[in-house]
């Protein structure tokens, strides 16, 4: 037989998961094929990380604390908050970023004037992006119409912005901003929309929830910024006032819980589900020791203003209680609803200290109760603290929703390490540590063959998970520390396969026609990044195979170890292999796949042999071979198959080492003289071998195979 | 101090106009505005500087930047940050033209608080002249003069907003610590959570003092 190999390079089509073609390499949505001019830009695997620098924009505004809203399948808005010294305003940017390109587009920021004029320090800061499309309109230059709407009512805010001809923002070519609302079916527009029928619309309700400790104790508090859009955030800046006595209008509103504020050591803010369009909850942690507690807001309540300023929006605050460790400032409290551990199914508040992680059940969060937190888990890094020292130094965390775990962001100190992980109680370790503090830079001149990577630099990071990327921002206050980092978490190989999360990379079916055995698969991968100096190696893959199931996706896959070796499997006409990615790691640079081949032993004469034709018989039934190629040692064990050619069944199947159906002979003179089959290498040109079966049928056409055993 | 008039438009919104009273402000105090489709009711409030300069006064981390686009577009701006870049240019132009002395940084701040004294004394005369509001849409009716002030307080320009920021009167810091900083070798560092004023006053002080001692080792 001879060997085969069956290549399969990824330069061709592709589908996603959710429209498998077992023809075409089938891709998880945080998988992709990427091609370029360069032959080492073809290739395919997780998404490259991407990279913004906010203080090398057109307006250096160093940021922190990225909160993304998905508003396509491959758009997705970053927004971050200034992180600069404190001052009386902020300033919160809106990059894009475009999953299918890697690619930030700094779109613009806007300045917050708060109606408190004294040195902010944002301790929280949370996007909240509606849509309401009810009931249907029609517009007739710059006023609105709605038929079954509820536009006051639901309290939408003036400077939102409005589109038609569908409920699907991706869908909306020309948006415009709302000027006036004028009732539950009345809207008027800044701009001239001309005449549109009756029909479909979308309104985007666009929030900023703002928490923050002042100069000023008392200064502080909640803030949230109604009436923006996306147009709103421009390369110049555009300054949104304080409000006064008018609410939802464009302005940022002051939601206090006394008119002396006591919400004055905020630690971050948390956003629950909205309830409906008159409530939305905000839990804002408060008191680093002994007072920790949680105030609520309802961020869409009727406000009733002074100077900017109002307690309409104050829903309770609990008794406090002293947590274990020091709670986080930094942007700290997210609420989820996981899949597992004590707060599987529910609603919880999770928040950091020092050295734990906190949970809280939001039906714990109640007015006066000093028993609000439910539990605490303990750091323990992977391997244990005798693998990895705990850092102590918890910062933020996150929740990464599509692989339903927590991310643990420290505080960078020391090089201090984060983590990605369950929610336990039973002082389990956690589940993986990742990043590093290899101190090398991001901006723009830094060297080109160094590659872009989240490195700590003893820096505060801050975190946000969307539909499976992680955004990563060092909050450092330079050009060489303050990036954002997306990195395609939710692809990483421990729940590649989970829960439908489907992150694999799967070649299309590979043909191995005339195939006796399977031997080995190899991967063109790429081994390392950038240049040998600064280059990086990317984070390794585990390949896998399947021989059946191909075309209905529906074979269940086997892995190969890092030998590939496939021998003992069984043959098979074709063969579809998929790759997992690991991206939780040091430096989460994804792995990058040029091509993959399988050898193969197809069912041909084996090619040390030439069937001859001199010294077969067909009168006899004697089947001969002339030995053309050396071994270079012992000859192997033989086989011979004899098959019905018409039918391609198999009459005979005998070997050399136990014939039980023929007699083996070998000749070293041209066939003069045979003698008993041995298994000694050729020495001359003249060296043949024979098979005569014991029996066989007569008037068959015959197919003689000789291969190795 | 930053001189707002009554009925002025507010920068990069075509249809706000200035609903405080017409006077000279702090950088960050704020001034009521409202929408010329609506003149009945005060919709927000802007710090005084965004009024007078627009989103140009956020778009810089350093004072001493901002200060320098301020001048750019207005040569004779009472703006904190501009005030600053002045005082320091002049005291470059003394260190230059070797005639730095140690009494120097004292008459510079004097010599920027007379011209600060006299741009707003200028303001007040141009506002005496005018015997009628200049407000578009006749929110404010009563006679402009009426409502100059020579010497605002602080608290009274900002009368029906809670939380005064306290501003510290420019000469006074001067005053307390010059001396201090000829005589002494050591530079007080920049406190960040302090106002502009103090930043830039502090920052002032300690480039002078940095000079002036590199010139007498």
């Amino acid at each position: 037989m001879a060997l085969r190999a069956a290549e399969h390079i990824f330069t061709g089509e592709k589908t996603l998961y959710s429209s498998y073609d077992h023809t075409k390499t089938t891709l998880g949505d945080l998988i992709q094929q990427r091609s370029g001019s360069n032959v080492l830009d073809n290739f395919a695997g997780p998404m490259p990380i991407g990279l913004a620098r906010p203080m090398e924009a057109s307006t250096a505004i160093a940021v922190a604390y990225p909160h993304v809203i998905k508003f396509s399948e491959d758009l997705h808005w970053v927004f971050a908050i200034d992180n600069g010294t404190a001052a009386a305003t902020r300033r919160v940017v809106l990059y894009e970023y475009n999953l299918l390109t890697s690619v930030f587009t700094w779109k613009g920021f806007i300045t917050l004037t708060f109606p408190t004029a004294t040195n902010h320090t944002v301790r929280g800061f949370r996007v909240v992006r509606e849509i309401y499309s009810d009931g249907t309109a029609s517009v007739d230059g710059t006023s609105v119409t709605g038929t079954g709407t509820n536009w006051d009512s639901s309290r939408l805010s003036v400077g939102s912005r409005i589109g038609f001809g569908s409920k699907d923002p991706t869908e909306i070519n020309d948006w415009y901003e709302i000027s006036s609302i004028g009732g539950d079916g009345s809207i008027t527009l800044t701009t001239n929309a001309g005449t549109i029928s009756d029909g479909p619309y979308v309104i985007e309700d666009l929030m900023l929830i703002i928490s923050t400790t002042n100069a000023t104790l008392t200064n502080g508090g909640l803030f949230v910024v109604k009436g923006i859009n996306y147009n709103t955030f421009s390369i110049g800046g555009t300054t949104i006032p304080s409000a006064t006595t008018v609410d939802r209008i464009r302005a940022v509103y002051w939601l206090t819980d006394a008119s002396t504020l006591t919400n004055t050591i905020s630690c971050g803010a948390a956003i629950e589900p909205m309830t409906s369009w008159t409530e939305h909850n905000v839990y804002v942690i408060d008191g680093t020791t002994t007072t920790n507690r949680v105030y609520v807001y309802n961020i869409r309540a009727s406000l009733s203003l002074t100077s900017g300023k109002s307690t309409n929006a104050f829903v309770l605050v609990t008794g406090a209680q002293t947590p274990t460790g020091t709670c986080s400032q930094a942007n700290n409290g997210r609420i989820a609803s996981l899949s597992h551990g004590p707060g599987a199914g529910e609603n919880c508040l999770y928040f950091v200290t020092t050295t734990r992680v906190y949970r809280a059940r939001l039906t714990n969060i109640t007015s006066g109760n000093t028993l609000w937190q439910s539990d605490a888990m303990v750091e323990v890094p992977p391997g244990g603290i005798v693998t990895y020292p705990a850092t102590g130094a918890l910062s933020s965390v996150e929740i990464a929703d599509r692989i339903d775990r927590l991310i643990i962001i420290s505080s960078g100190t020391a090089g201090a390490r984060s983590y990605v992980t369950k929610y336990n109680t039973i002082s389990d370790p956690f589940d993986h540590i990742f990043l590093v503090d290899d101190k090398q830079f991001d901006q723009s001149t830094t060297d080109s063959n160094a590659v872009s990577h989240p490195a700590i630099s003893a820096s505060i990071l801050s975190v946000w998970s969307e539909d499976g990327v992680c955004y990563i921002c060092r909050n450092g206050t330079t050009a060489a520390l303050n990036n954002i980092y997306a990195i395609p978490l939710a692809s990483h190989w421990s729940y590649a396969g989970i829960n439908g999360n489907n992150q694999r990379l799967v070649t299309p079916e590979i043909y191995t026609p005339n195939i006796n055995q399977f031997l080995r698969v190899y991967v063109n991968s790429s081994k390392q990044l950038g240049s040998l100096t600064m280059g990086l190696p990317p984070e390794p893959y585990r390949v896998y195979y399947r021989t059946s199931g191909i075309s209905d996706n529906t074979g269940l896959w086997e892995s190969l170890d890092d030998t590939g070796n496939m021998e003992g499997i069984g043959s098979s006409d074709s063969i579809q292999f998929m790759f997992e990615f690991k991206t939780i790691g040091s430096f989460c640079i994804p792995a990058r796949i040029y091509s993959i081949t399988v050898i193969y032993e197809d069912n041909t004469t084996d090619s040390h042999y030439q069937p001859s034709v001199a010294h077969s018989s067909t009168s006899t039934k004697v089947f001969a071979w002339r030995f053309s190629t050396l071994f270079g040692g012992t000859v192997p064990a033989l086989r011979v198959r004899l098959y019905d050619a018409v039918t391609g069944g198999l009459i005979l199947d005998d070997n050399t080492t136990s014939s039980t159906s023929g007699t083996w002979q070998k000749s070293t003179d041209g066939g003069l003289n045979w003698g008993a089959y041995d298994t000694a290498d050729k020495i001359n040109e003249t060296t043949y071998i024979r098979y005569t079966p014991t029996t066989l049928g007569d008037n068959i056409r015959v197919r003689a195979l000789l291969t190795q055993n | 101090m930053i001189h707002i008039e009554n009925g002025q438009n507010i920068p990069e919104n075509e249809t706000l106009r200035v609903y405080s009273e017409t006077g000279d402000y702090n950088d960050s105090d704020f001034i009521e505005f409202y929408n010329i489709n609506e003149p009945g009711i005060i919709a927000g409030a802007f710090h005084a500087q965004y009024v007078k300069y627009g989103s140009l006064v956020y778009m810089f981390n350093d004072p001493k930047e901002l200060g320098e686009e301020i001048l750019k577009i207005d040569r004779e701006s009472t703006h904190t940050a501009a005030s600053f870049v002045r005082m320091q240019n002049e005291l470059l132009i003394k260190l230059n033209g070797g005639e730095l002395e140690p009494q120097s940084l004292q008459e510079v701040f004097d010599n920027e608080q007379e011209i600060m004294e006299d741009r707003i004394s200028e303001n007040e005369e141009i506002i005496e002249d005018i015997s009628n509001s200049n407000v578009e849409d006749g929110l404010t009716e009563e006679n402009v003069t009426e409502n100059t002030k020579t010497e605002i307080p602080v608290e009274d320009i900002i009368e029906n907003l809670e939380n005064v920021p306290e501003t510290e009167i420019l000469e006074e810091k001067v005053i307390e610590t010059v001396p201090e900083i000829i005589e002494t070798e050591i530079i007080p560092e920049v406190t960040p959570s302090t106002s502009l004023s103090e930043e830039i006053i502090s920052y002032a002080r300690n480039r002078k003092a940095k000079k002036i001692k590199n010139n007498l080792i």
